[in-house]
């Protein structure tokens, strides 16, 4: 199972004086169970290929497969396929409606169809997911929580859908650690227990070096990296600067203590390994003088 | 002595819940903010931060004790305009403080509504975009601009209106590294042509370059120091649900496992100087 995108490219506004290619030659697949991290400088075309991903937008050349289902055909299975991709747009605390937060989390639920009784399971499962206590808010309105808690509601309306893919869209800008710890500590779980695909779009390379597996990097509406985000980050530093990103500010430290001629690892995920890195450099490096 | 840019006095802003209970979003707050300064106020969410730099422009009044601004009392109805004049405000999603269909046309707005003659508006506008870097863009049309240069056309509409002080709600939360940078190069240039910058951020590599950081946590000032005097706190940070700048956390979890090193170490040129000593 996977997303597939063989030889796409979009056009914005064809005919018009404000006609834009968005994308250009995109080839990718997304296997089931992967965590894919998309980066890239504002308006390399990151949004417009996520939303290729369930269909929101078709492909002006080449095709989008969603587990074999053409998403720019008009037919059941291309509706049962939207349900299985589901998307957290950034800022989805502005799309809550509803009276209380278990009816927001159970709008799409309902549109599924499902019975009351798998929704309202449904509802209590995503709350736990997102670590909002059930009985404490479940009957609240939305609009008295704190941002970061809106935020989570958001993502509980999604997973609530139960999608096989989950797409999201700087799902922690704004958020201090704890809130983005909050966030992703759930979807990291689903990640592994459940098998669950997620597809990561964010300026913030920690959380990307952090938990994908893969890399995507945009720029200029194409493709210009692929692979191992450590690999990419250690050896690709230059393609990156001129693509408008950067590296990880754990990485870009070790980089820097490299240049000064520490002997230095500096494929690094997290701060506790690189203070692990430094000191074994460091003590390397007193045993040989 | 001069008076300062900001003064607050044991400053509370309290509100009611939803089950009638006062609650307080910063508390008994005392600080001054010196013409000139570049501070970083930093807490996490729900700290209270945003809350306080609201009352800077007078977004919000204080439910006890006052704000100054410039020697100006905010909850004095006769000075809320000449306030809003020396305090500008710039918010994290920059397409929502856009109003105008052209760049220059925006940067207006501001001195247009405090009925500066013509003249002098075109005079001002093109001093604003000049000191942002944005004169070339003049004529386009806001939405074709990225993130950070919208924050840049927003800073340019204080700017015209001849403000001494600008205060940055989380300015950069949206933008890519490159708008980050923009932003930021663009506010120390001010703060260098005298312009008082007060920042509130949750990048602490943002945090680092000012010249001062407040720390916010549970609507109490928690600390107030130079980057380097707080960022050197890293366990009391940590407690609080902040990050620190990734090279005082190394530099702090070394001296933890008996590495001698010099204290203050917040910058990865500070450390490399400091590990490039070591032998």
């Amino acid at each position: 199972m996977s997303i597939t995108l063989t030889d796409v490219s979009y056009t914005y506004g064809i005919g018009t004086p404000f006609e834009k290619t968005a994308l250009r030659d995109v080839n990718l697949e997304i296997r089931t169970g992967e965590f894919v991290g998309i980066i890239g400088h504002t308006g390399s075309g990151k949004s417009t290929l996520i939303q290729h991903l369930n269909g929101l937008l078709r492909p002006t050349t080449g095709t989008v497969m969603v587990d074999g289902v053409d998403v720019a055909q008009k037919s059941k299975e291309v509706m049962a396929m939207r349900h299985k991709v589901g998307m957290v747009f950034q800022y989805p605390e502005h799309q809550l409606f509803e009276e209380t937060i278990a009816k927001d989390i159970a709008f799409g639920p309902h549109n599924l169809g499902l019975s009351e009784e798998v929704i309202a399971e449904r509802v209590k499962e995503a709350m736990e997911f997102v670590g909002l206590d059930y009985d404490t808010f479940a009957e609240r309105s939305p609009f008295r929580l704190s941002g970061g808690q809106m935020r989570r509601v958001a993502i509980a309306g999604v997973i609530a859908m139960h999608p096989d893919y989950l797409i999201l869209d700087e799902p922690s800008a704004g958020l201090d650690p704890r809130g983005r710890e909050e966030i992703f500590s759930g979807i990291l779980k689903w990640h592994k227990d459940k098998g669950i695909t997620v597809i990561l779009v964010s300026h913030n390379m920690d959380d990307i070096s952090r938990m994908a597996d893969r890399l995507i990097v945009l720029a200029d509406s194409r493709i210009i990296l692929d692979g191992p985000p450590l690999d990419i980050f250690e050896t690709r530093q230059d393609m990156l600067r001129q693509a408008g990103v950067g590296v990880p500010p754990v990485t870009e430290v070790l980089q820097y203590l490299k240049g000064r001629g520490l002997s230095i690892c500096d494929k690094v995920r997290t701060v506790d390994e690189a203070v692990q890195y430094v000191y074994d450099g460091i003590r390397g490096d007193s045993h040989a003088h | 002595m001069t008076i300062p840019m900001i003064r607050l006095n044991h400053m509370s802003h309290a509100y009611v819940d939803e089950d009638g209970k006062q609650v307080y979003a910063v508390r008994d707050i005392s600080l001054e903010i010196q013409k000139g300064e570049f501070v970083a106020v930093i807490g996490t969410n729900g700290s209270g931060k945003s809350t306080l730099a609201k009352h800077f422009n007078v977004l919000l009044s204080p439910t006890e004790g006052t704000c100054e601004v410039c020697g100006m009392r905010t909850d004095d109805p006769e000075s809320v305009w000449n306030i809003r004049q020396k305090v500008g405000m710039v918010f994290q999603n920059p397409d929502n403080q856009i109003v105008a269909a052209v760049v220059e046309e925006d940067v207006a707005f501001g001195p247009e509504n405090l009925g500066v003659p013509k003249e002098e508006i075109r005079r001002r506008v093109d001093a604003a975009l000049e000191r942002v870097g944005m004169t070339q863009f003049a004529h386009h049309g806001p939405h074709l601009l990225s993130g950070g240069q919208k924050q840049r056309i927003a800073i340019a509409g204080i700017l015209a209106m001849q403000s001494d002080c600008i205060v940055l709600d989380e300015p950069t939360a949206m933008l890519d590294p490159m708008g980050r940078k923009e932003v930021m190069d663009t506010l120390h240039q001010l703060n260098d042509e005298g312009i008082t910058i007060i920042l509130i951020t949750h990048f602490m590599e943002e945090a680092v370059t000012a010249d001062r950081v407040v720390v916010i946590d549970k609507g109490n000032l928690s600390m107030d120091g130079t980057p380097k005097d707080i960022f050197t706190h890293v366990r009391e940070l940590k407690a609080i649900g902040l990050d620190v700048p990734v090279s005082a956390e190394i530099a702090y979890e070394l001296t933890r496992k008996g590495v001698v090193l010099p204290e203050h170490i917040i910058t990865k040129e500070e450390l490399g100087d400091a590990l490039c000593q070591l032998h």
